[in-house]
């Protein structure tokens, strides 16, 4: 059976009082919502703290999930993203994406970059079998506009399609795909602008 | 970006066959009209090759593992339960009896512990073989003992028909 039927059924079963069926449910998704919010968020201790609010909201919600406005995934994907942008507001971090203009040292919050990469000699392949190229990305990543990062994240980390993105974020596949496009290069820039060897 | 003509292809058009490209999916004519618009467009080139590099990086990040108490915690805060599955089983509550026998087990270990001693067993072992041949000497048969036969009377009668079965 495909997953979007087995998450039909389970939610019937939740909403008919199913605690085992809401058990199976919060087992099948927190991972993927868990890794949306770590990516989007920065911290696995905000990432946790959200993933809950995440189930939390969906458990309290669940009876307004209607299938034929679009699959499960999708609706729990916009749930966490509203979350996402709500936790963005109300802890104003201001992080939007660096001007190409201003120099590295010149950011208050400049990443030292070039310190966390192991081998400058080496090529971007080799390094990324490293944790440390994970985490370097993975804190440039937090440098991108929340507009510029939800669309990355879902694209190249979750694997969602531009129309499944379009319904989440609620714009054109137009601006989905202009945003990864410019997601992408911001974020290539970050890298090279402290790691030119590298690039 | 500016609205720019290289090879009949605007920077507009451009950036929306971006993804395609990116995504290996673009083709045919359109293909090669946005190739050849990457290399003439000073705006287009960089951003396709940038926009290929970050690609290349994100493909780095791989799924991080959630904590182990997720779950759980994510149930306890939504519908209070707390499977078993999820927790250690609890030890169930010992009977009298058992508390009885743990501690008469704790009592007796050292003594239990002395005597398993190879030394000690092999004295045993000893002591059960003399005095097992003294019984078959005195004509003693364990399975025809009675309580009755235990008695001083019946144990000198028993002596002197073996005695006089020697003689």
């Amino acid at each position: 059976m495909e997953d979007p039927q087995v998450a039909v059924l389970l939610v019937r079963r939740c909403i008919s009082g199913d605690a085992a069926a809401w058990e199976e449910l919060v087992g099948r998704y927190h991972r993927r919502i868990y890794n949306i919010c770590y990516r989007f968020a920065g911290s696995a201790d905000d990432a946790q703290d959200l993933t809950q609010e995440v189930f939390i909201k969906m458990y309290r919600t669940l009876n307004s999930y209607d299938m034929e406005r679009g699959a499960f995934m999708t609706w729990v994907t916009t749930m966490a993203r509203n979350l996402l942008v709500d936790h963005f507001r109300k802890t104003k971090q201001d992080r939007v994406t660096d001007s190409l203009d201003v120099a590295p040292s010149e950011r208050e919050d400049a990443m030292p970059l070039r310190e966390q990469l192991p081998d400058s000699a080496a090529t971007p392949d080799a390094l990324a079998q490293s944790q440390q190229v994970g985490e370097t990305v993975h804190r440039a990543l937090q440098k991108l506009s929340p507009d510029l990062r939800e669309a990355v994240i879902l694209r190249d980390l979750q694997d969602m399609d531009y129309k499944e993105i379009a319904t989440v974020l609620k714009v054109p596949e137009g601006t989905v795909k202009s945003r990864i496009n410019r997601g992408r290069a911001e974020l290539a820039r970050l890298l090279q602008r402290t790691y030119k060897q590298v690039m | 970006m500016a609205a720019e003509h290289h090879n009949d292809m605007q920077c507009s058009e451009f950036d929306a066959l971006l993804s395609d490209a990116l995504d290996q999916i673009l083709a045919g004519p359109k293909a090669q009209a946005f190739q050849a618009h990457a290399k003439s467009c000073p705006v287009c080139g960089p951003l396709l090759a940038e926009a290929e590099m970050g690609k290349r990086w994100l493909e780095q990040l791989v799924e991080v593992e959630p904590p182990q108490h997720l779950v759980h915690n994510i149930l306890a805060a939504t519908t209070g339960i707390d499977t078993a599955r999820l927790r250690a089983p609890a030890a169930a509550q010992p009977s009298w009896l058992d508390r009885v026998a743990a501690w008469t087990s704790a009592a007796f270990r050292p003594i239990v512990a002395i005597a398993k001693q190879p030394r000690f067993a092999m004295s045993f072992g000893m002591a059960f073989f003399s005095l097992s041949i003294s019984l078959s000497l005195a004509g003693v048969k364990l399975g025809d003992l009675r309580h009755v036969d235990l008695r001083p009377s019946s144990i000198r009668r028993s002596y002197y028909e073996t005695s006089g079965k020697v003689v």
